[in-house]
């Protein structure tokens, strides 16, 4: 017998009303993303700017592109500046993170907080000036920092700067996440403090900690403003060229590094689910 | 089991404030070496403050704490001879259960490997959580998770072993079973287990020696049986077992009065009798203290309760042997109970 009184059935038919609020959301992903990446690849294929929308497929571009030694280098400097900032970034991060954590006032916490999320709250444009005046000769530091202006230290620096909330965000929520009852057992198996936190609290932080690597990479190797400013044409990433390249209307060009770029933040966050999953699994 | 240690633990004057808050107001008591012992009260009392001050997580404002003879007042928690079993179990949720249990033997670095792991699998069957070794925290049941906490602090052998409301996460049958358990692991182990809790029956179960607190301070410490039969206060009398309490002794022409029950005289704030001291009696009896009208009569296989109403409306509990009464719900009867079984408390001066 089977009628609409089996629970079975009854669940399968009856919709989850809140699945609706997900539409816009999801539409608006689908043409942002898919749409525009389907477009970069058809522009890839081709040798120069069309109209016509099924053009036949040509790889030259491609082989260039691939050929070229700049390009590679671009990559290169790309990929360094983002394992650069990224590590820089999340070991600041960590102990800000923990700060925050263990201020007992409520409002000293909160005025942390807001100094942490300042970089966000001012134009990227401003702040780049900002970092320009800082470290410029004659500016409040003399010629200290002169030889890192428009060079790779000084993009760091800014990157760093503007990339903080991103990582102590997701630290802190995992450090939240911990109860005082597992430092304290901790303590009372007699762990020292450095053992208590390599043995409990790292192990334990470490999905907050993968997390915060993920963002902050994510958002290096595809930062644009910062190393524009502050790189000073000396620093050149692939967010660059791909803009010079649009600017020569060399669009299939751009096609073809916007897709690199793409494929190399997928590898990058594959890998980082990977050893997320490989040292989170047994936590949950 | 050789090897385990013990410990006396002495707390001279110990207090401790939380803000403007007293939560220990000088605590002083003994702890014999090898004995089992419970921190008995209400929540909020201060046990819990008191053992987490024995195990070094907390500092008092003022007073000593010598376990085994040394003055460990100011020890961090990391070199006491003591280890803490948390309510929760705070089992580290990244580990198995052998690492968990083996967690404390890596810290100090004096433990060989190779004895590690023998003493590992030894403490994991004394709770009988051998087959368990592999397995996460999260895929264990609550009992399970507490008998791996349990061995994670013995097997560092302390002197003397802290448990914090060890089995009030857990169901009731699980509890009396475990309470069998728990003071089997203490007989075997020899080791001193001083135990936190709020349920009277558990710590009269387990411990050798009770100190019941209230407010901050301790109010006796004794055997169960002392407690039970000379409790020191009125809080005491009230908190361990069932008692009927009565205010206000009155004296009156004949005898003195209270609750509308006539008692021997003497001064006291209030008096207390245990329900299983007291009789049935008929209402006109010559022995009667007073009236009672049945409000209850349940039986439980040991025993008859009846639940009786005095002419001024106090309840009184009475316990009576099985066929000790015919007494219905309604009937009027005479209370009845020997001078003897009265306890007094705050004499008024």
């Amino acid at each position: 017998m089977t009628g609409p009184t089996e629970p079975g059935n009854t669940v399968k038919r009856r919709r989850n009303p809140a699945a609706l609020l997900v539409l816009p959301g999801v539409v608006y992903l689908v043409i942002a993303f898919v749409a525009v990446v389907a477009l970069l690849i058809s522009y890839s294929v081709r040798v120069e700017r069309t109209s016509v929308l099924f053009a036949p497929v040509d790889l030259t571009t491609w082989s260039t592109a691939l050929g070229d030694s700049y390009l590679w280098s671009t990559v290169g400097t790309t990929l360094r500046l983002g394992l650069i900032v990224s590590l820089i970034t999340v070991v600041i991060a960590y102990p800000l993170a923990w700060c925050v954590q263990t201020m007992k006032r409520g409002w000293a916490a909160a005025a942390m907080l807001f100094v942490v999320f300042s970089p966000i709250l001012v134009s990227v444009v401003v702040r780049s000036y900002g970092w320009q005046l800082l470290l410029r000769t004659g500016g409040p530091f003399g010629d200290t920092f002169d030889s890192w202006l428009y060079h790779e230290p000084g993009v760091i620096l800014a990157l760093v700067h503007v990339e903080l909330p991103f990582a102590v965000f997701p630290i802190l929520s995992s450090i939240r996440t911990i109860p005082a009852e597992y430092t304290e057992a901790a303590a009372d198996l007699g762990a020292s403090a450095a053992q208590r936190f390599r043995k409990v609290l790292l192990p334990l932080t470490a999905p907050g900690l993968l997390s915060a690597l993920q963002l902050v990479f994510t958002l290096t190797i595809s930062a644009f403003a910062t190393p524009a400013l502050l790189g000073g044409g000396r620093v050149t990433v692939l967010a660059q060229t791909i803009y010079q390249n649009i600017q020569l209307l060399a669009w299939p060009l751009a096609a073809v590094q916007a897709v690199i770029l793409l494929v190399l933040t997928l590898i990058v966050l594959s890998l980082f689910a990977a050893v997320t999953r490989l040292i989170g699994g047994g936590v949950r | 089991m050789s090897d385990f240690g013990a410990s006396s633990v002495e707390i001279s004057d110990v207090t401790r404030t939380f803000g403007s808050q007293r939560v220990l107001g000088s605590i002083s008591l003994s702890i014999r070496a090898s004995s089992f012992h419970c921190l008995l009260g209400p929540s909020g009392c201060g046990k819990t403050t008191l053992l987490r001050i024995m195990a070094g997580l907390d500092t008092p404002d003022t007073g000593v704490v010598t376990i085994g003879g040394t003055d460990h007042s100011r020890t961090a928690a990391h070199r006491r001879p003591t280890n803490l079993v948390f309510q929760s179990g705070a089992l580290f949720p990244h580990l198995t259960v052998a690492d968990n249990v083996a967690f404390g033997l890596k810290t100090d670095r004096r433990t060989p490997q190779g004895e590690a792991r023998s003493r590992v699998a030894e403490i994991l069957d004394l709770v009988a959580m051998g087959e368990y070794a592999d397995r996460r925290p999260a895929t264990l049941s609550g009992g399970q998770r507490q008998r791996v906490a349990i061995a994670r602090a013995l097997v560092r052998r302390p002197d003397v072993l802290l448990l914090d409301e060890p089995l009030s996460a857990l169901d009731l049958a699980l509890q009396l079973r475990m309470r069998r358990e728990l003071r089997r692991w203490q007989q075997e182990t020899g080791t001193t287990f001083v135990c936190v809790t709020h349920n009277q029956s558990e710590a009269m179960e387990l411990a050798d020696e009770i100190a019941v607190m209230n407010a901050g301070v301790v109010e006796q410490s004794g055997s169960a049986r002392d407690l039970y039969e000379q409790p020191a206060s009125r809080f005491v009398a009230s908190f361990i077992g069932e008692n009927n309490i009565f205010e206000k002794l009155t004296p009156m022409d004949e005898g003195h009065t209270a609750d509308g029950l006539v008692f021997p005289a003497g001064r006291a704030d209030s008096l207390a009798v245990r329900p299983e001291a007291i009789r049935l009696v008929p209402a006109d009896h010559p022995a009667s203290r007073g009236p009672g009208r049945v409000l209850t009569t349940s039986f439980t296989g040991k025993s008859v309760r009846v639940s009786l109403r005095t002419s001024t409306g106090r309840e009184v509990l009475a316990e009576l042997a099985p066929g000790a009464t015919t007494a219905q719900a309604g009937d009027t009867v005479g209370i009845d109970f020997d001078d003897a079984a009265v306890r007094r408390f705050g004499a008024a001066a």
